[in-house]
């Protein structure tokens, strides 16, 4: 028997009632989990998914999804709505937030495994306009540090193995604890280097207090984790903590690819007397050297997940390669040159500032985890 | 291994001093120069690259020299332009503040130490030799013979570029680097059939070439993409590139999905592989 569907009542009428009703369940999984230990059967947890749009109207979306899937919707106002999903035995449902039009919000209560296939389904088609958050290892660590009181959770997923070519299982690591020892672990793999160069941060899970002065019963609390593609599943007593929570991330993800689309995207003006160069290439600097550039292009560049760029490359006397590609997820095209110990990226005017930030986590997580970015204006971005 | 033709690194290395780049110096930006114009139409000379300091009046011709091989006729239109500046000015290439204290330096680049050469000398031209180290890395560019009117700028030579490395896709290719040209033609491709849309040869050059629309010259390219066009259509990716006959308009098919474009990727590196280079140049110069 499958688990019971939980979902966000079709028959609520405004933000106000969703949130409350959010509100309410976050608070229930909450109680049960402070009383024993873990969270009821089928009351699953609270989940938001940071999602980035290039749609005009989200409605387009939702036509888009026609003949895919079933779809119900219900206009909750003019920048949100309800949506039920079902397509085969996947059935969930999603409280859409799309205020920031650029990146929307989807608040969900049906199981993880399910909402991620479905985002899954949104996002990943060629030509979906839609992708995820790319928050690399540094952003975690700092949102861990600017939120938390108490760090509650670390994951790590360096997976080069799984991408590159190799015969040796320790190419690949993963890791997940929970509790206390998360803090410690995090300084071991910054304290050795061998460890510092797979210590690609998939999740941090903190827990924040917001009203330490009362007795236990009366706090105020989120115990947030955080997903490096922008989900966030949340226990605690305040949603509108949560939504505090998520929007200050996202004000900073935002406000970094735009930083990279106004001063990092290259655009060439006619100008008195000739023309100007608006931007400048940026710089993903490797701590671990590419020992065979052939390789690592033609990994990179086949057109395959995870990076799905698309690419030619021409290798010069000096041993660079220039390499040109169309990354798969957007259409955006670009230039670039390697060597061993660096990638220069020359982005045209017109791109998305997520794809730089997917192609240094994709880096990040398949490559070399110390990977860095940097730009000529700003010193090191990342 | 590619050729990049040394006359394409060479304009690159030079704009790469005056621009912002990660990883490769740009002393002349921080004297405030800016790029004028590159491969000006100018009778008898057609200069490379001219910068500009338009505080200091003073600007910089520079002609990136892949041989020996120098012209007199060229040489001695740069000295008429350095004795009367005026001529830059006239012809619109230039934005300056007073023109009656208007100065302009030619200068030769070359991989090759050109400061000894009869007719360098004959015009008192000032020469920047750029100079490889190991591995064809460029070593550092050293200003060989003559000084520049404007004092501030003989000081930052020697440049020390032993750690950097040129960049190369400032000036991606020039119409003779036709590895290049076609890699860079078979990318805009995809992303035509990404977009779904058709496309005309000056949009396409645009994709492929960042300084196209600011090449005075640059019917050239259009050529020569026109050539590359047709005989992939004809050879190696017929089937996927048509041309529409009535608006000439061309368009790529390749299905929305990431398996037909890794097959399209497949059949595009057959095409650089394969490209017989000789016969190819041949196709192309009859385009001339």
């Amino acid at each position: 028997m499958s688990a019971i569907v939980k979902k966000i009542p079709n028959k609520l009428k405004n933000r106000h009632e969703i949130y409350s009703f959010l509100e309410d369940h976050m608070a229930k999984t909450y109680e049960k989990i402070r009383q024993e230990g873990e969270y009821e059967f089928g009351k699953n947890l609270l989940k938001t998914y940071i999602i980035e749009s290039n749609y005009k109207d989200p409605f387009h979306f939702l036509d888009s999804l026609n003949g895919k899937a079933i779809i119900k919707w219900n206009k909750i106002d003019k920048d949100s709505f309800l949506i039920d999903y079902k397509k085969s035995d996947l059935e969930v449902n999603f409280f859409i937030d799309t205020i920031n039009p650029r990146f929307w919000l989807l608040h969900t209560i049906s199981p993880a495994r399910d909402t991620d296939t479905v985002i899954g389904k949104f996002v990943q088609p060629m030509i979906s306009h839609l992708d995820h958050l790319w928050m690399d290892r540094l952003m975690l660590q700092d949102i861990k540090l600017e939120h938390g009181d108490y760090t509650k959770s670390i994951g790590i997923q360096y997976r080069y193995g799984d991408v590159f070519p190799s015969s040796d299982f320790g190419d690949s690591f993963s890791l997940r604890a929970n509790g206390a020892p998360s803090d410690i672990l995090i300084k071991i793999f910054s304290q050795y280097p061998e460890l510092a160069g797979i210590f690609a941060i998939s999740s941090v899970g903190f827990k924040k207090i917001f009203n330490s002065d009362v007795n236990e019963n009366e706090l105020k609390l989120l115990i947030e984790d955080v997903y490096y593609q922008g989900k966030f599943t949340v226990k605690g007593t305040s949603i509108y903590e949560h939504i505090d929570t998520v929007s200050d991330i996202l004000r900073k993800y935002e406000n970094l690819v735009k930083i990279i689309e106004s001063e990092y995207n290259m655009e060439y003006t006619k100008a008195e007397g000739g023309f100007t160069i608006k931007g400048s290439p940026l710089c993903i600097d490797f701590k671990k050297r590419i020992e065979n550039l052939d390789v690592f292009v033609k990994t990179v560049f086949s057109a395959k997940e995870p990076f799905r760029l698309s690419g030619f490359h021409s290798k010069l006397d000096s041993g660079t390669y220039l390499i040109s590609c169309l990354d798969l997820h957007n259409g955006d095209d670009l230039r670039l040159e390697l060597t061993e110990d660096w990638v220069r990226i020359y982005l045209p005017h017109d791109a998305c500032g997520n794809t730089t930030m997917r192609f240094l986590c994709n880096l990040q997580r398949y490559y070399d985890a110390n990977a860095s970015l940097e730009g000529i204006n700003s010193g090191r971005i990342r | 291994m590619v050729e990049l033709g040394d006359h394409t690194k060479l304009m690159n290395i030079m704009i790469g001093l005056c621009y912002k780049v990660p990883k490769w110096p740009n002393p002349f930006l921080q004297k405030n120069y800016v790029i004028s114009k590159i491969e000006l139409k100018i009778h008898q000379s057609n200069p490379d690259i001219i910068i500009t300091n338009k505080k200091k009046n003073h600007s910089i011709i520079f002609e990136c020299k892949s041989s020996d091989n120098l012209k007199e006729s060229q040489m001695a239109k740069y000295d008429k332009i350095r004795n009367n500046p005026i001529l830059l000015i006239q012809s619109g290439k230039v934005p300056i503040t007073h023109k009656d204290q208007f100065i302009v330096d030619p200068v030769y680049s070359s991989f090759k130490d050109l400061s000894k050469n009869e007719l360098i000398s004959k015009y008192n031209m000032l020469c920047i030799y750029v100079k490889k180290g190991i591995n064809c890395k460029i070593d550092s560019l050293i200003l060989t013979r003559g000084v520049f009117r404007n004092t501030h700028v003989n000081k930052i030579f020697p440049i020390d570029t032993s750690k950097d490395e040129p960049p190369y896709r400032l000036y991606p290719f020039d119409e003779n680097d036709k590895e290049l040209f076609t890699i860079e033609i078979l990318n805009q491709l995809q992303k035509f059939a990404y977009k779904q849309q058709s496309f005309k040869i000056p949009q396409l050059l645009e994709g492929c070439h960042s300084l196209w629309k600011f090449i005075d010259d640059n019917k050239k390219f259009e050529r020569k993409a026109n050539g590359i066009l047709h005989d992939l259509q004809r050879s190696k990716l017929k089937g996927y590139l048509s041309q529409d006959k009535v608006s000439g308009e061309w368009s790529v098919i390749i299905k929305p999905n990431v398996r037909s474009f890794q097959a399209f990727q497949k059949k595009c590196k057959q095409v650089i592989k394969e490209l017989d280079f000789k016969s190819y140049q041949d196709t192309l110069e009859n385009q001339d």
